[in-house]
């Protein structure tokens, strides 16, 4: 099984630095999307098949926590797999986040956090 | 200035550099060079318990080494773009200004962190005129040097804290 990935960060590097991570990992890819807000990360769902989500909080037009919710509003994606990757350090509002059933990763992280993950809510690990 | 927060604006800048850019501060040695003039400043507004801004100061060689260290770049590999260096900079003090509110406010505290952007002298000096930077640092690394100022809102800046 390969995974369609979405990485929404209105950063260039840090979308560029998240692929690459899955990537070093050998996880299964298939298609890789990129969005620089919330609202681009909902075009993006709506026209193609996505099987994971990254996505980071604060973003300009749409930020994270928006996003989230209409994507959990929606039941195509209401039980999409998504993954918060932020600097937040407020356990109040990961655990916010975490009641909307996104799993977080804390900024800088480590790839194999990121392989954990995956592994967790997809049942996806490395190409072998 | 208090040490405490200078204490935790250090580990965390040191944590930040080294994760995130494979970038190590080096011992600082008194009586060394002053810092080369400034190419780049981030600031990084934040609204919670206490408010204020984070700024970042860094030196021109140290851009092109850190967006390359972060994206993984190889010697043979096209250099950053001016965006990816702009960019990965503003990341870096994203990390630490992040890292560093939780230390200060405790990990209940909710904040408001607004999005990294680079500022002219003119905005750097509205943000620190008439104010004491709250802490404030200078490291070296070998490809340039940084400095980090934190500015807390005056209430804050009068009742500094570190969790």
């Amino acid at each position: 099984m390969s995974l369609n990935v979405l990485v929404v960060d209105d950063s260039t590097v840090v979308r560029t630095v998240i692929i690459k991570t899955l990537r070093i990992l050998k996880l299964p890819l298939g298609e890789v999307y990129e969005a620089a807000n919330g609202l681009e990360a909902l075009d993006t769902l709506e026209a193609n098949w996505i099987d994971l989500v990254f996505a980071d909080i604060n973003m300009p037009v749409m930020n994270g926590e928006e996003m989230i919710e209409r994507m959990r509003a929606n039941p195509a994606w209401a039980d999409l797999p998504l993954v918060v990757v932020s600097t937040e350090g407020s356990e109040t509002r990961i655990e916010r986040l975490e009641r909307k059933g996104a799993r977080f990763i804390h900024k800088p992280f480590a790839p194999e956090i990121v392989r954990d993950v995956v592994r967790e809510l997809t049942g996806v690990t490395n190409e072998q | 200035m208090n040490s405490d927060l200078d204490g935790a604006l250090r580990q965390v800048a040191e944590e930040a550099l080294e994760t995130t850019a494979f970038m190590f501060v080096m011992e600082e040695e008194p009586g060394g060079l002053p810092p080369q003039a400034e190419a780049a400043v981030a600031a990084v507004p934040f609204d919670g318990p206490v408010c204020g801004t984070l700024v970042l100061a860094a030196a021109a060689e140290m851009l092109p080494e850190l967006a390359g260290n972060m994206l993984g770049l190889a010697e043979d590999d096209a250099p950053p773009s001016s965006e990816q260096q702009h960019d990965a900079f503003k990341e870096l003090a994203n990390v630490i200004c992040g890292n560093l509110l939780p230390r200060m406010a405790g990990r209940e505290a909710v904040f408001d962190v607004e999005a990294p952007r680079l500022v002219e002298q003119e905005e750097r000096d509205a943000v620190t005129r008439s104010r004491e930077p709250a802490a404030q640092l200078h490291i070296d690394l070998d490809c340039g040097w940084a400095n980090l100022a934190l500015y807390l809102c005056q209430a804050a800046a009068d009742d500094e804290t570190v969790a």
